[in-house]
C-alpha cells in the first residue's frame, strides 16, 4: 500500500510539475515571442482597446487579424479608454488618444493623438484639451475636432502631423450661432471629409474637399443624433427617420404607444432628392448601409430585415 | 518526509485539483435586491408646449400675486435667484465619454443635457460627487449605469432611478406646468425644464422680474446663464 501511495504521489508531482513548467513557458516565452513577431499590415483587420488584465493602469492595443485571431500589439498607460472613439486602424497604423496628466483637479491636462505603427514606433500627431478625430482610409489626412473657447473647430493635418488647415465653425455652418460639429465619415478615396452640425437652429452637413479645402454645405432637416441616422460618404447620401430624439426613457415609452407615424427617408445631398423608404407606427428602423446602393433595415411592421436598393 | 505528511500533501493537491480554487475562496455577497421605482409615462408625460413669452408672462403674474401679499425680498438684480452650480455637458473633461451604456455613438457632450441638468440640481443639494460623468457611470444594486435604460441606444435616462442617487428615495414632482415654476424658485428649488418637445433640457434658476433665466448645459462656463428660450414642455423639481 505504501509503495502504491509513493508511486501515485511521485506521478502526481511529476504531472503537476510538468503543467507548472508548461504554464511558465507559455506565459514567459510564447506570449513574448508572439509579441515580437513583426505583424504584416495586410493581415490586420482592425484594432481595439482592452484593459490590461494584470495592470489596471495599462491599456492593451489589440489587433484583430483577418483570420479571426487576436493579438496584443503593445500596452500603454494613459490611453483615454473612456473616450467613445479612442482608436482607429488604417493602412498599417494605429491612431489612439492618450489623456496626459489628468489628476482630476489640475488644469494642465491634455489629450494627445498618437500614431503607432506595427513595429510600435510612436509619433505624436496633435494635442489639445479634449479632442476627437477621424483618419482618412489611406492614413494621409486626419481631421481633429477640438474646442476653441467653447466652439468647435476642425483641424486638418497630414499623416505626419503637419498642419494643412484649420476650419472655424463659421466656415462649416449655415447657422451663425452654431457651436458643435458632428463627425460623419471620410469618402473611401480619402478625398472628402463629411461632417455635420448638431443642436443648431438650422442643421446642415458639410463636405470638405482636401484637394482645395473647399467646403460644400447642405441643409439637412433631420437630426444627426436621431436613432436611425446612417451616412454613406461615397453615395453622398444619408438615411434617417423622423423618430424623435429621446433623452428620457419614459418619454420614449409613451411615444411607443402614441400611434404616431414615423417615416424612414433617404436623402442625397448632391441631387437634392429625398425618397421615402418605409413608414412605421411609432417605431424606429435601425438602418445600415451594406453597399453603396443598398440599405438594410428592420421593418417594424414584420420585425424582419429588408433591403432597399437606392437605384430602384 | 514522513508518509503522513506526503499523504496529506497529496490529498490537499488532489482536493484543489478536483474541487477547484474558486470554492475555497470567499464568494462575494450577492447583490442586494432593490426595489426600483417606476413611473407610468402615460400618466405623467406632459403635452404642454408653451412659448417662452407665455412662460415669462406666467412668471410675472406669479410675481404680482407674490407682491400683493406684502414686501418681496429680492436678491440684487433678481426677483428670485437660486444659486445652482454649473456643469457643461460639453466640458472637454467628459464630453467624449459615451452616454449611459454608450450605444449609437452618443456622448455626454452630444446628448447629455438631461443628465447634466440633473447633475446640476444634485450639486445644488450638496451632492457634488454626482457630476455628469459620475452620475453617468453610477452603479447601484449591482446594476451598471443605474440611471439609464439599457434598451435602444442605452442612452436614455430612467428618471425615477436617476433621482435616487446615492441610493435614497426623495420627493419629486414630474412634468408640471409653467405656472408652478415661480413657487419652486421661491422655495429655493431649481426647476429642470424640458424644452422644444424634449429636444433639450435646461435648469431654471432665477427670475429677473420680467424673464426666467436658465443654466444651459449646452453652453460653456462663460455663457452658462441665458434667458429662458424655446418652448416649455414640463418642469421637474426634486429633493425638497
Amino acid at each position: 500500500m505504501n509503495k502504491i501511495i509513493r508511486i501515485l504521489s511521485a506521478l502526481f508531482v511529476i504531472c503537476f510539475s510538468a503543467v507548472a513548467v508548461g504554464i511558465f513557458v507559455y506565459f514567459s516565452f510564447f506570449l513574448t515571442t508572439q509579441k515580437s513577431i513583426p505583424v504584416n499590415a495586410n493581415l490586420v483587420f482592425s484594432a481595439s482597446l482592452q484593459k490590461n488584465i494584470t495592470d489596471s493602469n495599462m491599456t492593451d492595443i489589440v489587433l484583430q487579424m483577418k483570420n479571426g485571431e487576436t493579438r496584443i500589439l503593445v500596452s500603454y498607460p494613459n490611453i483615454y479608454f473612456d473616450h467613445y472613439h479612442a482608436i482607429e486602424y488604417h493602412a498599417g497604423n494605429i491612431y489612439i488618444i492618450k489623456r496626459i496628466n489628468n489628476k482630476g483637479t489640475n488644469s494642465d491636462w491634455t489629450d494627445e493623438l498618437w500614431k503607432i505603427d506595427l513595429n510600435k514606433h510612436e509619433t505624436k500627431m496633435f494635442s489639445a484639451q479634449g479632442l476627437d478625430f477621424r483618419t482618412s482610409p489611406d492614413g494621409g489626412k486626419i481631421i481633429v475636432i477640438k474646442q476653441n473657447q467653447g466652439v468647435d473647430e476642425l483641424v486638418l493635418i497630414d499623416g505626419s502631423g503637419s498642419l494643412f488647415k484649420v476650419f472655424s465653425i463659421d466656415e462649416l455652418t449655415i447657422d451663425p450661432k452654431a457651436t458643435t460639429t458632428y463627425p460623419l465619415s471620410w469618402s473611401s478615396d480619402s478625398k472628402y471629409y463629411w461632417g455635420g452640425i448638431i443642436h443648431s437652429l438650422s442643421n446642415n452637413v458639410f463636405k470638405i474637399s482636401t484637394n482645395d479645402f473647399f467646403v460644400s454645405k447642405y441643409q439637412f432637416k433631420g437630426d444627426l443624433l436621431n436613432h436611425d441616422v446612417t451616412f454613406n460618404a461615397d453615395a453622398s447620401s444619408i438615411v434617417y427617420s423622423d423618430y424623435p430624439v429621446f433623452y428620457d426613457a419614459d418619454e420614449a415609452s409613451a411615444f411607443s404607444i402614441s400611434g404616431i407615424k414615423v417615416t424612414l427617408y433617404l436623402e442625397n445631398f448632391i441631387t437634392e432628392t429625398i425618397k421615402t423608404i418605409n413608414t412605421s407606427v411609432a417605431k424606429y428602423f435601425q438602418p445600415q448601409w451594406i453597399s453603396e446602393t443598398e440599405i438594410q433595415y428592420v421593418d417594424p411592421n414584420t420585425g424582419s430585415k429588408k433591403i432597399y436598393n437606392t437605384e430602384a | 518526509m514522513s508518509k503522513k505528511l506526503l499523504f496529506s500533501l497529496f490529498v490537499s493537491i488532489a482536493l484543489v485539483a478536483v474541487i477547484g480554487c474558486d470554492s475555497l475562496q470567499d464568494k462575494p455577497a450577492s447583490n442586494p435586491v432593490i426595489s426600483e421605482p417606476t413611473l407610468n409615462p402615460a400618466d405623467t408625460l406632459p403635452n404642454i408646449n408653451i412659448s417662452a413669452d407665455s412662460v415669462n408672462a406666467l412668471g410675472r403674474v406669479a410675481m404680482m400675486d407674490d407682491m400683493g401679499r406684502g414686501p418681496v425680498k429680492a436678491a440684487a438684480g433678481w426677483q428670485l435667484y437660486v444659486p445652482v452650480p454649473f456643469y457643461s455637458q460639453r466640458d472637454p473633461h467628459w464630453s467624449s465619454k459615451p452616454l449611459g451604456f454608450g450605444g449609437c455613438g452618443t456622448t455626454i457632450g452630444s446628448a447629455g443635457c438631461f443628465l447634466t441638468s440633473i447633475a446640476m440640481c444634485y450639486a445644488k443639494m450638496g451632492y457634488s460627487a454626482a457630476n455628469p460623468p459620475a452620475l453617468n457611470d453610477w452603479s447601484y444594486g449591482g446594476r451598471a449605469h443605474y440611471a439609464f435604460y439599457d434598451g435602444g441606444c442605452g442612452n436614455m435616462i430612467r428618471l425615477p432611478q436617476a433621482l435616487q442617487y446615492p441610493g435614497m428615495s426623495r420627493n419629486c414632482h414630474y412634468w408640471f406646468g409653467a405656472d408652478q415654476i415661480y413657487s419652486y424658485l421661491q422655495r429655493g428649488i431649481p426647476v429642470i425644464a424640458r424644452i422644444n418637445g424634449g429636444a433639450h433640457y435646461v435648469v431654471i434658476f432665477a427670475f429677473d422680474g420680467n424673464r426666467y433665466w436658465v443654466k444651459d448645459p449646452w453652453n460653456d462656463w462663460t455663457n452658462q446663464d441665458r434667458p429662458f428660450y424655446g418652448s416649455f414642455d414640463g418642469g421637474l423639481a426634486f429633493g425638497f
